[in-house]
């Protein structure tokens, strides 16, 4: 497994480093300049691309059989991309919370919700593109589940621009309704599906 | 105990079908599979690697039927296309072997790194074909693997890389736990470096044998239609018109004493064997 990790590790860094340089600018604009959700979603949801993306490069360079060939078994072959949904997300998470929770000091407008709330958006909807790409992408082939990220993306851009233009005058979700109490509960069942979207790949990906 | 037990093992894929097959490869021999584009050569091997899965059938490495993961440990394998991702260069595919391969050789690998003139730190997109093969040979020699399982390894390598990796596959086979399972167009090498050929056609195994004992065995003989039709048909195994006569494949014990006998190659055999099954 640590090989599989350290080759995908390095695929990610080669492939996928320009996300970081978004990511870094997004978080900077909804830092100091508007605080449209959507500039800390977005960069989250790129980083919950990144295993479909690697994927694709695998499908790419033929890896699919050369891996197989190798002492991995099914389940760690499509353990590792989940693993890759996970890890930068998660660090994503840490740093950016991190970072946001500076800015907030340095306002003197500091709130645990309102971090948990910017977590919770930078953690869960990375998660969700994943869930769902992974499984399709295992099942019936990387095209198709590439095809459904890039749905999901513009999706949540569009209800981000649809929000924000047209609804927020008239419906607003405001941060401190949203208790953290909630934000955890919700957080456990989107793991669980996660877990549950793990489990469903390593089942197509045995009887491929 | 045999390196590898292929027993009854059956596929079919859309049109084609593979098998059912039985085939024995002992443990400390090499056996060559010899067969025309499409005849079964990669569905097998693909098949013994689990990379395809069969219908019907079993297939035993090392006396061992399950946790295929812990035998690929032992198991070094050389595809038609090494499927290494494209930004790696060979170096950091060693880092990534070495946490793959609990006996992983570093120093080995180096060693062949440098005697296949396989640049460390070059990104595998820019190799040439035969050094994308040199790079999968070097990684299947270097983490004390005690079967070999290559194919098509000489596509795409110039005369001398050829005669490197042959060097380096009779120094594998002088350890006699050492097995090899190889296929290849170039009949010749296989001729040299198998004690094994199967022969396969269309999904089908036509021929399993010692080399040695094929080549003692069969002979060829020259002569004209009607000299062919005196003979007696039980005993001419293939025959091919030609310009110039008839080529008749006998067991060499039956062949007239009136006439020479041409030795024959394996490669020879195969083709016999192969337009007979078509016609």
């Amino acid at each position: 497994m640590k090989g599989l990790l350290y080759k995908d590790f390095l695929m990610a860094w080669k492939y996928c480093k320009l996300y970081l340089v978004i990511a870094v600018i997004f978080l900077a604009l909804f830092f100091f300049v508007t605080d449209y959700w959507f500039f800390f979603i977005y960069p989250g949801i790129l980083f919950g691309m990144i295993p479909v993306n690697l994927l694709a490069y695998d499908e790419h360079s033929r890896w699919k059989i050369f891996g197989l060939t190798l002492p991995f078994s099914r389940a760690q072959l499509v353990s590792v991309k989940y693993l890759m949904g996970l890890l930068p997300v998660t660090a994503f998470t840490v740093f950016g919370s991190v970072a946001f929770g500076i800015v907030k000091l340095a306002r003197n407008s500091f709130s645990w919700s309102d971090i948990g709330f910017f977590a919770f958006g930078v953690f869960f909807f990375p998660l969700l593109c994943s869930m769902i790409s992974l499984p399709i992408s295992f099942r019936f082939g990387v095209e198709k589940g590439r095809t459904i990220s890039l749905f999901i993306v513009g999706g949540a851009c569009g209800i981000s621009v649809v929000y924000n233009v047209f609804l927020k005058d008239y419906f607003t979700v405001s941060m401190p309704s949203i208790t953290l109490t909630i934000l955890v509960i919700v957080g456990v069942i989107i793991l669980a599906l996660y877990a549950l979207s793990w489990k469903l790949s390593i089942m197509f990906y045995q009887k491929r | 105990m045999n390196a590898l037990e292929i027993k009854d093992l059956k596929l079919k894929n859309g049109s084609f079908e593979f098998g059912e097959m039985t085939l024995t490869l002992p443990g400390g021999c090499i056996m060559g599979l010899v067969g025309e584009n499409g005849a079964g050569k990669t569905t097998l091997i693909y098949l013994i690697l689990d990379i395809f899965h069969k219908d019907r059938g079993s297939v035993l490495i090392f006396g061992r039927k399950k946790n295929l993961n812990l035998t690929k440990q032992e198991i070094g394998v050389v595809t038609d296309e090494v499927g290494i991702p494209q930004c790696m260069t060979a170096k950091q595919v060693g880092k990534m072997m070495k946490h793959t391969f609990s006996h992983w050789n570093d120093a080995e690998y180096t060693r062949l790194l440098q005697k296949l003139s396989v640049p460390e730190n070059t990104a595998f997109e820019r190799f040439s074909r035969g050094m994308k093969t040199k790079l999968g040979i070097a990684i299947a020699l270097s983490h004390n693997a005690k079967l070999l399982i290559l194919d098509e390894p000489m596509n795409g390598l110039d005369p001398i890389a050829r005669d490197e990796v042959l060097t380096l596959l009779y120094e594998f086979t002088r350890d006699e736990t050492h097995s090899v399972l190889i296929s290849s167009h170039l009949v010749g090498d296989l001729e040299k470096l198998c004690d094994y050929i199967a022969f396969l056609h269309k999904g089908k195994l036509l021929l399993c044998e010692e080399k040695d004992a094929l080549l003692e065995e069969y002979g060829m003989i020259h002569c004209s239609a009607e000299e062919l039709s005196a003979m007696d048909q039980n005993t001419v195994k293939y025959k091919r018109e030609t310009p110039y006569g008839m080529d008749v494949i006998m067991a060499r014990r039956e062949i007239p004493s009136e006439y020479t006998v041409t030795p024959i190659t394996i490669e020879e055999l195969f083709v016999f064997m192969a337009k007979e099954e078509v016609q």
